[in-house]
């Protein structure tokens, strides 16, 4: 099963995203960490979110470029949190792929949905605010939107969530 | 309790009037940040609902807001609140606006969690995400 979750900032998009990966059994829930703390905020936000796992038995891994070398197995359950960090590491960190991204991620996603049972992606919708950024930010949503475009293509369930409610969008 | 959420300008509060359309006259609304939980416990629908989440923040009041709601909750059960999706952009740089719009979304969860029926607004049509819908 591959499913794609969306959903604004404060939506619960997380929370649903653990729900539904806490109804695959059996075999090993493994959580791959995109976000690359900076500063205090980012970290208590990490925090928040490992508290927010405490007793499900994720496996963290941590993974803020290059999806390709994180090893899983056949039979585990995998929960990417989230494409929108994960895309702004493969942007414009030097190590990343730059103006590959969307392909690069795309291709990576692709072969670890084909790698392990059940993948599940969260991405962000950050595409409803109306304002027209500076160049960088505005190649960022382009990117971004490319990819979550070619996840829902290829997930067999894509979810909206809205207050808490995951409205799916492809069955 | 019935949330309505959506972009702005969507239609929400139409709906809401709609789904509060009385025989006996205008629906009342409570729509101002200021409103106090005795207003909002006599009003039939309560508007702008992220504009008082802000003023409660920039007053300290924040740390009781779910309390507050609870409170309100209890005393108007059928009582229609509009609230707004503002979390589909990109993280605002401003350090207050950030902490904002992510409360917004946490309360829209929590009320979400209480309401007999969730709606989302887009282009005017209002979508039953929770709950059955009536006939209106």
């Amino acid at each position: 099963m591959f499913a794609v979750v969306s959903g604004g900032s404060g939506s619960g998009k997380s929370a649903f995203a653990e729900s539904l990966a806490m109804t695959c059994e059996p075999g090993e829930k493994i959580y791959i960490a995109t976000m690359e703390p900076y500063d205090e905020e980012e970290k208590r936000r990490v925090k928040r979110h490992r508290r927010m796992r405490e007793g499900k038995h994720f496996r963290t891994i941590e993974c803020f470029r290059h999806l390709a070398r994180v090893a899983v197995e056949a039979s585990d359950t995998v929960l990417l949190e989230c494409m929108s960090n994960l895309v702004a590491g493969e942007m414009f960190h030097p190590e990343g792929r730059g103006e590959e991204t969307a392909q690069a991620v795309l291709a990576d996603v692709r072969r670890l949905a084909a790698s392990c049972r059940n993948l599940i992606v969260v991405t962000n919708d950050v595409f409803g605010d109306g304002i027209e950024y500076a160049e960088g930010s505005q190649r960022y949503l382009e990117v971004l939107g490319e990819i979550n475009q070619g996840l829902g293509h290829s997930a067999d369930q894509v979810f909206q969530v809205v207050c808490g409610i995951p409205v799916r969008v492809k069955q | 309790m019935i949330l309505i959420t959506g972009g702005a300008f969507q239609g929400k509060l139409d709906w809401a009037r709609k789904l509060a359309a009385r025989e006996d006259g205008e629906p009342v609304i409570a729509s101002d940040e200021y409103a106090g939980a005795e207003e909002i416990v006599h009003a039939d629908i309560w508007d702008q609902f992220p504009a008082w989440v802000k003023r409660r923040m920039e007053e300290g009041l924040d740390a009781q807001t779910e309390a507050e709601l609870a409170q309100i909750l209890a005393a108007n059960p059928s009582l229609i609140i509009v609230t707004r999706e503002m979390g589909c952009g990109l993280v605002p740089v401003d350090a207050f606006e950030r902490a904002w719009r992510e409360r917004v979304g946490r309360l829209g969860c929590f009320l979400a969690e209480r309401a007999e029926r969730v709606y989302l607004v887009t282009c005017g049509v209002p979508l039953c995400i929770r709950g059955e819908e009536a006939p209106c």
